[in-house]
């Protein structure tokens, strides 16, 4: 048993410093590349303008509707809206960060995603209490509503 | 049928074990699980959650040292190995549990498999880190670490707290237990079990166990290396009663030498009037016994265990003995003495050791020979004649089959001479051991 425990234990240290090690390094990635897009969007809104700006590009802000049509119009991976029990969310930045894989969240950008969360698009299954809590920093506002933007 | 009587017991543990993946497996089809790789991981992280807690719940279910167990489950020797066969097969279940559901996230993003252990997905995992990295900690110590034996003893007993967390983790997490009512209820009550045969046996046994009181007689060295140690009841009407070959848990009431409790076999015979045990130096503690003194108190908890020569089929015997692991076959050697009603048992008992001076009791054994025409004794020094093996056995003792073969000893010898017996065509049903160490 002493060596079935050593197996084990190694294996287990080996796969967590690896993911540790990996996420923090890819994070650190991430970090830089995003870091990089802020600064070309404030040089293209110098160019652009002719002004020098010392703050990121503002768009005035306007009143939206969160209805149907409006959320059909979100409907790509790099702008996906859907709904899940009549709250609409922007999930554009979660695509690829979808444990079941980015192909099940672009299948309903635009669109009314509910039953397919709440079934796993028809698995059988609901997501987890902590997949419904994570969709919170996402949330726009419920269906209909009007919003500031 | 034999076979399931003897281990009806254990087949009913297994049973026990495996019913949650029973559960989980039909709650939905088996494609629908197993249906890509990030549901083989969250699948394969689910089951061996669930396994592993099983298994860790008997594990402290047979920790309990219950007297039920030591009738139905071959022998307490027999519940601990086995104690320590679910406790590592858990504890190795639970590592991999964790990595299983990691695995689904790295396919597509290793920030997201390392935040997941960074409790970003909350306070219910966390409370399963806890639990394992406690588990981490604790079982090194056990397999890993040579710690004196009563540091151990003390560091062991956390695991129940471990176990505690961990439950509560499984009963908090979104998953497979808390959306099937039979899963949940059937892991709550083998949980609620694992954590009440814990507490029974860490906190309340001092209480609710039978012990005996008895007071030592006498201290005899045997040899620098040995003494012989015995006992008479505080009262008689409460005396010990016993089989030849059980053991017994002591308490030696002498803060000066040691108070820990340690099992020991009986030496001597339950015909007789005091109990007798002989105690190599081996420890820290074994060391100390030359030290105790006449008129100390002991308490006694037992007898356990099931390895008496007429709890076995056959009356032709083999009986195999390493060193220390002579006492129980003298306890069984006076015992067929002094009982007219064995005298059709026919023993041959190979008593080894390293040196001749070992041979402690070899007096007492060539006493009984002379006493009983079909008891013959066989001393065996490795320094002498080199290690024994079951080839001299099976022609000294004129052939295996049909015979109980009995051994207690050095575990390293046990399990050689074992596995020489079966390539000589002997049934595992027929060879019997008394563990003094895991």
């Amino acid at each position: 048993m002493k060596k079935l425990v050593a197996i084990s234990l190694f294996i287990f240290a080996v796969v967590l410093t690896a993911i540790l090690t990996a996420g923090l390094l890819s994070y650190e990635k991430n970090k830089t590349v995003t870091s990089n897009l802020s600064n070309n969007q404030i040089n293209s809104a110098v160019s652009t303008t002719g002004q020098k700006q010392t703050n990121l590009v503002s768009v005035p802000k306007q009143k939206l509707v969160l209805n149907l049509a409006e959320i059909s119009r979100h409907n790509t991976v790099n702008d996906c809206w859907m709904i899940i029990s009549n709250s609409i969310y922007n999930v554009t930045s979660y695509v690829y960060q979808h444990p079941g894989g980015a192909n099940e969240i672009i299948k309903f950008c635009g669109q009314d995603a509910t039953v397919a969360f709440q079934t796993k698009d028809n698995r059988g299954r609901d997501h987890s209490g902590q997949a419904y809590s994570m969709l919170t920093p996402y949330y726009l506002g419920d269906l209909n509503q009007i919003i500031v933007q | 049928m034999k076979f399931l009587k003897i281990h009806l017991g254990w087949i009913i543990i297994i049973i026990l074990i495996i019913i949650p993946a029973i559960i989980w497996l039909l709650m939905m089809p088996l494609s629908l699980r197993f249906d890509g790789f990030v549901d083989d991981m969250i699948s394969l992280g689910q089951l061996s959650g669930l396994l592993g807690t099983a298994m860790f719940a008997l594990a402290l279910i047979l920790g309990a040292r219950l007297k039920f167990f030591d009738k139905y489950l071959t022998g307490l020797s027999r519940v601990y190995v086995n104690h320590h066969r679910l406790g590592a097969t858990a504890f190795s279940l639970l590592l991999f549990h964790p990595l299983f559901l990691t695995m689904r996230y790295v396919s597509f993003s290793l920030t997201s498999a390392a935040q997941f252990w960074l409790g970003s997905t909350g306070w219910s995992v966390v409370l399963g880190e806890l639990s394992l990295f406690g588990l981490i900690l604790l079982l090194v110590l056990t397999f890993f670490i040579k710690l004196h034996y009563n540091v151990w003893k003390n560091t062991h007993k956390y695991l129940g707290l471990a176990f505690f967390l961990g439950a509560l983790h499984m009963f908090f997490i979104e998953s497979d237990v808390s959306r099937n009512f039979y899963l949940r209820f059937y892991m709550l009550t083998l949980v609620a079990m694992g954590i009440i045969a814990y507490v029974f046996q860490t906190f309340l046994g001092k209480w609710l166990v039978k012990r005996y009181l008895y007071i030592v007689k006498e201290v005899k060295s045997i040899s620098s290396e040995a003494v012989e140690i015995t006992l008479s009841p505080f009262d008689l009407q409460k005396k010990i009663v016993y089989a030849p070959g059980q053991f017994v848990f002591i308490n030696f009431n002498d803060r000066t030498v040691s108070v820990e409790q340690h099992p020991f076999s009986f030496l001597s015979a339950p015909q007789e009037n005091t109990i007798k045990f002989g105690i190599k130096n081996l420890g820290d503690y074994t060391n100390k016994m030359k030290d105790i003194t006449s008129g100390t108190l002991a308490k006694i908890e037992g007898p356990y265990g099931q390895f008496t020569y007429y709890n076995f089929s056959h009356k032709k015997q083999i009986w195999i003995a390493g060193g220390i692991g002579i006492t129980p076959f003298i306890s069984m050697a006076k015992d067929l003495a002094l009982q007219a009603s064995r005298s059709e048992y026919i023993i041959d008992l190979y008593y080894c050791v390293r040196q001749p001076e070992e041979l402690f009791w070899l007096n007492e054994l060539l006493n009984v020979s002379q006493k009983c025409q079909n008891f013959h004794v066989y001393d065996y020094c490795s320094t002498v004649k080199g290690q024994i093996n079951a080839k001299i056995i099976n022609e000294q003792s004129g052939g295996l089959l049909d015979k109980d073969i009995l051994f207690c000893g050095p575990s390293g010898m046990m399990k050689s001479l074992r596995e020489q017996f079966k390539q000589l065509g002997v049934s595992s049903r027929f060879i019997h051991s008394d563990e003094f160490s895991l």
